[in-house]
């Protein structure tokens, strides 16, 4: 132990973290597997901030072995509250991973996903360069906010956009890429904002694999429920930038779904027949827990009927629009007055009259979305052009560009043959 | 009683609702394991459905234990949210006046009345043309000559003939806007306008 202690403490001094990571590696099964108490004394005599590289190769190779969760819990705490985020990046950024993740689980399995949530927050502060960086930490965080039901705070992580994916430096996989944006898809589904839940969901098809995975199945499934109750409608196409292994294979694997959005697509589909086929499939849709959300897009089809008689009507007797839409006149008016409340339509009713008045919405309404979606394209824009200036000046760029032109490429090869004769 | 409850109550006498509301999320999330007392959670809940967060007091009463799910004034309050998410208004003036609300509570509920009014009033003049009295009364859950006034301080006409208020023949243009207004709205077109060209060149 005494040796090991001098070795991790040697091998940091002189910024050998190969060497370290490879020292304490060897280690794990003499020391961490025979001996769980050892690491909390290995630790112990380890500053954090000047030893948290070693902190964090000890505590991910510690995981794997038999320490008591409220032990390891409390050493991650610690961890995560001092380290030197410069001795993670780039240096043991996979193991920050590995450490964050078994630290979740353990929450999971103690009850506890509220005590992880602040804890996880500080580590994800104090890993990331700017808030727009992805880590390994986001999905876990937006996980236990999910299972504590704090949703505000995971809205909080989920609306600063991610824009800087750098596995070397923060050891971020595809994997954490589609759980983020999956669990963050059902932030949004909670808080009922289908709109992002669906933008979400297909940031989460669109993550980089290889074939299908159990994450991107389970996400498209809540993409065509989202997508129907927010739209009334299933895209026909995926993004272009989908995956083409994940694009050829999901439809045959959710064929329940596709069928389910097939009826939103018919014209005479009826309330009945919704509910006919929810009732058929209900086992199904239960066992993906996607019933409730099924429900709502049942509901949600009656705005689809209201929009087919908007096209066509300006002005229709009350008890008619409660016929097409097979409800009594009541429950119609009442369906009206949530549409309206929802800005799903801007409908009128005149009672005197009995009739319904569908009227455009005011122009006014558009110019606010408007300038917003300009203000989210100039910000957008000028984070590209910050981007195309970083790739322009970077080392790579260069030397690729100076290769193109024959007269640099000669003058640099010449160049290299001086030196090496010069050896 | 905690500081953080003596926050709480200090907010709800200055009318900081959602000050309220961010100071028990933030305890909650330091600490888990320290629940506070029902009172607070139901001062919590109130708060955001003042604030007009209703999922969030869902989710607030959701994480509570069912000990805390049981207390008195959670549970009276749950009754509101519940009669809320089903849109069902009379329910909830019921359901907030039969409670017997005490101390810090008569603030918060007073609030939530006004506001549930409020939005009811203007559910009803962006949906109807003409409703009858006593449905506007109905729903807005104030008796008749009440609704009567209310309707008059939104220029509402009142037809006795067919007891139903007419809305007026036009509306204010200022409600229904919701892009900038006079040199706001030119700043923001000439903006908007130089940032296209340059994207255009």
């Amino acid at each position: 132990m005494d040796v090991l202690l001098q070795n991790i403490q040697l091998s940091t001094k002189k910024g050998d973290y190969g060497s370290l990571r490879k020292m304490i590696d060897e280690s794990t099964e003499d020391v961490f597997g025979k001996h769980p108490e050892y690491v909390g004394v290995l630790l112990e005599n380890l500053e954090l901030d000047k030893y948290t590289a070693a902190w964090c190769h000890i505590l991910s190779r510690a995981c794997g072995g038999k320490v008591k969760s409220q032990t390891y819990m409390d050493q991650v705490e610690v961890f995560f509250a001092g380290m030197a985020a410069d001795q993670v990046r780039g240096v043991c950024a996979d193991r920050f991973g590995i450490v964050s993740k078994k630290y979740t689980e353990m929450c999971r399995e103690t009850k506890s996903p509220g005590r992880g949530i602040p804890h996880l927050l500080h580590g994800i502060q104090k890993i990331r360069k700017t808030p727009a960086d992805l880590t390994p930490l986001h999905p876990d965080y937006v996980c236990l906010c999910l299972l504590q039901k704090q949703y505000n705070q995971a809205k909080d992580l989920l609306e600063r956009t991610i824009l800087n994916v750098e596995p070397k430096q923060t050891g971020v996989l595809p994997v954490h890429m589609m759980l983020y944006y999956y669990y963050g898809g059902m932030v949004y589904i909670g808080l009922k904002d289908f709109k992002r839940a669906t933008e979400m969901l297909e940031t989460c098809l669109c993550a980089p694999s290889s074939c299908l995975t159990a994450i991107t199945l389970e996400a498209f499934k809540k993409y065509v429920l989202c997508s129907l109750i927010e739209t009334g409608k299933m895209p026909l196409n995926l993004p272009k930038h989908c995956p083409s292994q994940v694009v050829k294979v999901i439809r045959r694997y959710s064929q329940v779904y596709m069928d389910f959005a097939g009826l939103f697509k018919k014209k005479d589909s009826t309330q009945e027949e919704l509910n006919e086929f929810l009732e058929a499939h209900k086992e199904g849709f239960k066992a993906d827990k996607n019933y409730g959300l099924a429900k709502q897009a049942v509901v949600s089809h009656l705005r689809i009927v209201v929009g087919r008689v908007e096209a066509v009507f300006s002005a229709l007797p009350l008890a008619e629009l409660a016929k097409k839409l097979k409800m009594p006149v009541a429950e119609t008016e009442k369906c009206l007055l949530t549409m309206i409340r929802n800005n799903v339509t801007t409908a009128r009713i005149d009672r005197t009259t009995q009739m319904v008045h569908f009227t455009a919405p005011p122009l006014a309404s558009y110019t606010r979305e408007i300038i917003d979606e300009l203000e989210k394209l100039k910000r957008l824009t000028e984070t590209i052009k910050q981007e195309n200036h970083n790739v322009k000046c970077s080392k790579e760029y260069i030397i690729k560009e100076m290769n193109k032109d024959p007269a640099m490429k000669e003058y640099f090869s010449s160049q290299k043959t001086k030196k090496v004769s010069r050896l | 009683m905690s500081d953080m409850e003596i926050r709480v109550f200090k907010y709800v006498e200055l009318g900081s609702w959602d000050k309220v509301a961010r100071e028990i999320e933030e305890h909650d999330s330091m600490h888990y394991d320290k629940p506070a007392t029902g009172a607070v959670y139901a001062v919590g809940m109130l708060a955001y459905l003042v604030c007009g967060d209703l999922n969030s007091a869902r989710f607030l009463y959701k994480r509570l234990s069912q000990s805390l799910q049981r207390d008195v004034d959670v549970t009276a309050v749950w009754k509101i949210v519940k009669a809320l998410w089903n849109e069902e208004m009379p329910a909830a003036h019921e359901a907030l006046a039969k409670h017997p609300w005490a101390g810090s509570f008569t603030t918060l509920v007073v609030a939530l009345q006004a506001e549930i009014r409020e939005k009811t009033l203007t559910l009803l003049r962006a949906v109807y043309i003409t409703i009858p009295v006593s449905e506007a009364a109905q729903m807005l859950c104030i008796p008749r000559e009440e609704v009567i006034e209310l309707a008059k301080s939104v220029n509402w006409t009142h037809d006795a003939a067919t007891d139903s208020f007419t809305e007026p023949l036009t509306r204010d243009p200022s409600e229904t806007a919701k892009g900038p207004q006079g040199i706001e709205a030119v700043n923001t077109v000439v903006r908007n306008a130089l940032f296209l060209e340059q994207l255009a060149a």
